[in-house]
């Protein structure tokens, strides 16, 4: 490649490019394995997407709650004191992080998709985003209502 | 005939997991891995807790926010995974086992709420 384009540029651009015949090569980007350090956009995708994973763990944590409380009161209290140790309240902390990270992002994404356009004019942003906000909030209270057994 | 992408399907329950866990599994953490181990919150203990785990609503509710947590999961894990290591090529290993892990969470779902004593 680089000896080819060597003698064009002493001339003019009108030098005919010369192909090597029959060695077509991919275009591989080189990407670091870290790419995702490289930026902050990049960084932020990827810390978004990684919330999966504590959905995932959260949701796996929700069965062996309902196992626990299947098996009686004695599995519930070691499931209960298992929660209680430091391991589990930094792991449920950062996990808690991950999962407003995810609502507050996927309640964004709403006026992203949605057709808002009222009389020739495009709504603004916040007036998309806050019902989902506001739904939050609503479904947040009424859970903890049940959970709390206020309800 | 053309290739039809099997891709709206898994979009389909990623995006209805993905408001669901939105919506309600925040409060969940919050409760239950946060402020009633600290005891900010008072813990209404095992019978209480059990008696709303029988009712039938609380289980519909449970099966389908896990499920679909689980189904929201696997579509997300898969794609970060290809792109976060650069292995696209390990597509169909990494498919295979996030939508098996998937299945699995809702075959135990599904067991466990209907076995709650």
């Amino acid at each position: 490649m680089v000896q080819n384009l060597a003698p064009a540029l002493g001339k003019q651009v009108t030098a005919m490019p010369q192909y090597n015949q029959f060695q077509p090569k991919p275009y591989r980007p080189r990407m670091s394995a870290y790419w995702y350090f490289d930026r902050w956009p990049y960084l932020r995708f990827i810390l978004r997407e990684a919330s999966s994973f504590f959905v995932a763990y959260f949701a796996v944590l929700m069965l062996v709650q309902i196992a626990a409380l299947n098996a009686g009161p004695t599995a519930y209290a070691n499931f209960e004191a298992c929660l209680r140790t430091p391991l589990m309240l930094i792991l449920n902390g950062v996990t808690l992080l991950f999962l407003l990270l995810h609502a507050a992002t996927w309640f964004n994404l709403v006026p992203r998709v949605m057709l808002r356009e009222m009389r020739g004019k495009m709504t603004p942003e916040i007036a998309a985003a806050a019902p989902g906000y506001i739904a939050w909030i609503g479904a947040s209270i009424i859970v903890a209502l049940f959970a709390l057994r206020i309800i | 005939m053309a290739h039809r992408s099997n891709r709206p399907l898994g979009w389909l329950l990623f995006g209805t997991g993905g408001f669901l866990v939105a919506f309600f599994l925040p409060v969940h953490v919050l409760l239950y891995g946060l402020l009633m181990p600290l005891g900010f919150v008072p813990d209404p203990g095992y019978q209480a807790t059990l008696e709303l785990l029988r009712a039938p609503l609380t289980r519909i509710y449970l099966f389908f926010l896990l499920t679909l947590a689980f189904f929201h999961a696997g579509y997300r894990i898969r794609d970060m995974l290809c792109d976060m290591l650069g292995v696209r090529q390990l597509d169909v290993v990494l498919a295979a086992l996030c939508y098996g892990g998937a299945i699995a969470g809702t075959i135990a779902a599904f067991v466990l709420l209907v076995t709650v004593p």
